[in-house]
């Protein structure tokens, strides 16, 4: 299956494969999904939410004999990674919410990934035990010590088979290094290192070292009453392990490169596009912040996401993208509104597919969008379970924008702003793909007959 | 027998000017109404109490870059005048420090539909208020204890410093403009404003055109008697 062909997006036919989570209309606040993340091979799934806790899910490996079942994802290991804490000084909650799962690429049977909430970072390292060792000399099998005096001969204890377990431990803890709250954690293509990201810094970590870290970006300036812009994502390049990019709420990349200087303030690219004109509205700012920014596998293109918009970046042009799609531009009229009720500050994210032809991004109602590079096709489709049936090809959907709607079109007034679609990812070989609503995951496949 | 029907020349230029003037007037009016909406958001958003934990610092920092540029905006565009008539000389050096407290106050009160012919009369009447006594930041701003200033931040109220505290207020009292409309009975401050749409403004701008004078006349300044003071001084002092 790693080695199927991708067809052209326009070709491709989704069904839902698994919708995992509560049927509820209701959504406990702590089940709330706030990321997603495969693995580098695809077969495991992580996701963390509000509650501070982490699912990982595995993919069945029996089925991937059998294409239409190759998308079964079944629980893996549960874990609590983050608890909530209170920052006496300020008098604050620090949420245990996951804002970030970063796996670490695998080196031996473990697995290992980071996770992080809004101050401390965690390597969490997963490994299964299916064997455990019985016989002991000193010990009854329920580890109650032998009287001595009843032990009279030898024996030394062997290994037999048990039921998988699943274990997840927290091997290093990184804490302290963050005033303001993390949104990104990457790591680096040394295997070594790792970055995290906050509001105005940006530090560098060693993967065994949980006491020191370096500061390689501070935007934070000597009176905070001047700051007008923040960092809202940071990535390392998929194979140069000296450069970095991180993006702005003024909706510009920087790249970096650590071997210029050890503080990355000055940086080596600005991407930047410029405003149009005939689209500047009170919000040009506010809808301009970018909220994701992902290097494509290739290492020759960068994604970056704003409210409206995805951005594709050729990493050798610097004065505009190469690529745009609008998302949901029926809501540019509709800015005002958005404001009041807080959802222009969503901040969505996006991915692209293994081979970088193609990529994804949510939106609301439920509704997400892809996108194909290459034959410029696109279209939206919805994370439903009423909608869909397993393994039924779901049907694209259109939102009009105004004027006489057609049927089986919504209209941009009965879009529902709850239901947001934020997360989402994409399998690294597979015509696989995730979607986190609210507090449901969609796990569905291209149909690939 | 009947001519063409061509008609005058003349007309059609002034028919022409007329409508463009109306239109460009009425945009303009939709401009400062949509802007006074946003900023007075913008306000509530920012000193609104958030239930738990820390607001996110990037949406306050986008929400305090709206405000300003809003502000910076209504000093540029300085004290009102009607949009109609030629534009006076703009005010003195916004840098100027006493000026400073002056002007954004009345922008907020400037921008509101009906109140664009008013706003230079009642300039003059509301000027003695200015002098508010200093409310202690704490009670307006909540973001003291944002953990995002950090303890370095030489003012409680964060980034919002430059924003005078008669802006909050004014904002708040925003809806007095037409309680002292003479036509309606006198200043119930907490009475709903009445609803001015579009064509209510088109009346009101028109008075250069037409003759009598309408309801709302920058000619005529209106009258605060001191009861009403008494009780705006009451809302802003908060007693």
């Amino acid at each position: 299956i790693s080695g199927a062909v991708q067809g052209a997006g326009g070709d491709m036919q989704w069904c839902l494969s698994q919708a995992k989570g509560s049927l509820d209309d209701d959504v406990t606040e702590a089940d709330i999904i706030s990321t997603l993340e495969f693995n580098h091979t695809g077969e495991l799934l992580a996701t963390g939410d509000k509650g501070g806790r982490i699912v990982i899910f595995q993919q069945e490996i029996e089925n991937k004999r059998q294409p239409q079942y190759r998308s079964e994802y079944n629980v893996y290991s549960t874990f609590q990674s983050h608890e909530p804490e209170f920052d006496y000084l300020k008098s604050l909650e620090i949420e245990e919410k996951i804002n970030k799962i970063r796996w670490i690429p695998q080196k031996n049977a473990a697995h290992f990934l980071l996770s992080t909430n809004d101050k401390t970072i965690k390597l969490w390292k997963i490994s299964e035990r299916d064997k455990r060792p019985e016989g002991y000399n000193l010990k009854e099998e329920d580890g109650r010590y032998r009287d001595p005096s009843t032990v009279t001969s030898l024996r030394v204890p062997v290994f037999r088979p048990m039921d998988l377990m699943v274990e997840a431990s927290p091997r290093k803890v990184f804490a302290n290094a963050h005033t303001y709250h993390i949104n990104s954690v990457s790591v680096n293509s040394d295997n070594e290192t790792y970055l995290s990201a906050d509001d105005l810094r940006i530090n560098l970590w060693h993967l065994e070292i949980t006491d020191r870290s370096f500061n390689i970006v501070d935007i934070k300036p000597a009176n905070m009453e001047e700051l007008t812009e923040v960092i809202t994502a940071a990535e390392f390049h998929p194979h140069q392990c000296n450069t970095f990019v991180y993006s702005s709420s003024k909706g510009t990349i920087r790249m970096c490169d650590m071997r210029a200087s050890a503080l990355c303030d000055k940086h080596s690219k600005m991407f930047e596009e410029p405003e149009d004109p005939s689209n500047r509205s009170f919000f040009s700012e506010i809808i301009s912040s970018i909220s994701d920014v992902k290097f494509s596998h290739s290492g020759r293109y960068m994604m970056t996401r704003d409210y409206l918009s995805v951005k594709i970046w050729d990493l050798n042009m610097e004065s505009k993208p190469v690529e745009t799609y609008q998302v949901h531009e029926y809501l540019r009229s509709k800015l005002c509104s958005l404001y009041e009720n807080d959802c222009i500050f969503d901040k969505f994210e996006c991915c692209w597919n293994g081979n970088d032809s193609m990529v994804m991004t949510g939106s609301y109602n439920n509704f997400f969008r892809m996108f194909d590079r290459d034959h410029r096709w696109d279209v939206t489709l919805e994370a439903s379970r009423e909608n869909s049936k397993p393994f039924q090809v779901i049907k694209p959907r259109k939102v009009c924008a105004g004027g006489k709607r057609k049927k089986d079109e919504i209209s941009v007034d009965s879009l529902d702003f709850n239901k947001k679609i934020l997360h989402t990812a994409w399998h690294p070989q597979d015509s696989i793909i995730v979607v986190a609503t609210t507090n449901n995951l969609y796990i569905f496949q291209d149909k690939m007959n | 027998m009947f001519g063409k029907g061509a008609k005058r020349k003349l007309d059609e230029d002034e028919e022409g000017l007329e409508g463009k003037a109306l239109a460009s007037a009425v945009a303009s009016v939709s401009y400062t109404l949509q802007r006074q909406t946003i900023f007075n958001i913008s306000l509530m958003k920012l000193y609104s109490q958030r239930p738990l934990g820390e607001p996110s610092l990037e949406r306050r920092v986008l929400i305090n870059n709206m405000l300003r540029r809003i502000q910076d905006e209504l000093k540029q565009e300085g004290s009102l005048r009607p949009l109609l008539l030629p534009p006076s000389p703009p005010p003195d050096d916004p840098m100027d420090e006493g000026f400073r407290e002056a002007p954004p106050s009345f922008g907020v009160l400037s921008a509101t539909a009906a109140g664009v012919l008013l706003a230079e009369s009642r300039c003059a009447e509301v000027r003695p208020m200015d002098a508010l006594p200093a409310l202690p930041p704490g009670v307006l701003v909540d973001i003291t204890s944002s953990p995002s200033s950090p303890p370095s931040s030489s003012s409680p109220s964060g980034f919002l410093s430059d924003l005078a505290l008669d802006d909050v207020l004014f904002a708040d009292i925003d809806t007095s403009m037409y309680d002292f409309d003479p036509c309606t009975t006198a200043g119930a401050v907490g009475a709903l404003p009445p609803v001015v749409t579009a064509d209510d403004l088109l009346k009101s701008l028109a008075s250069p055109y037409s003759g009598p004078a309408p309801q709302v006349s920058a000619n005529q300044p209106f009258k605060i008697d001191l009861t009403e003071l008494d009780h705006i001084m009451e809302v802003l002092v908060g007693s």
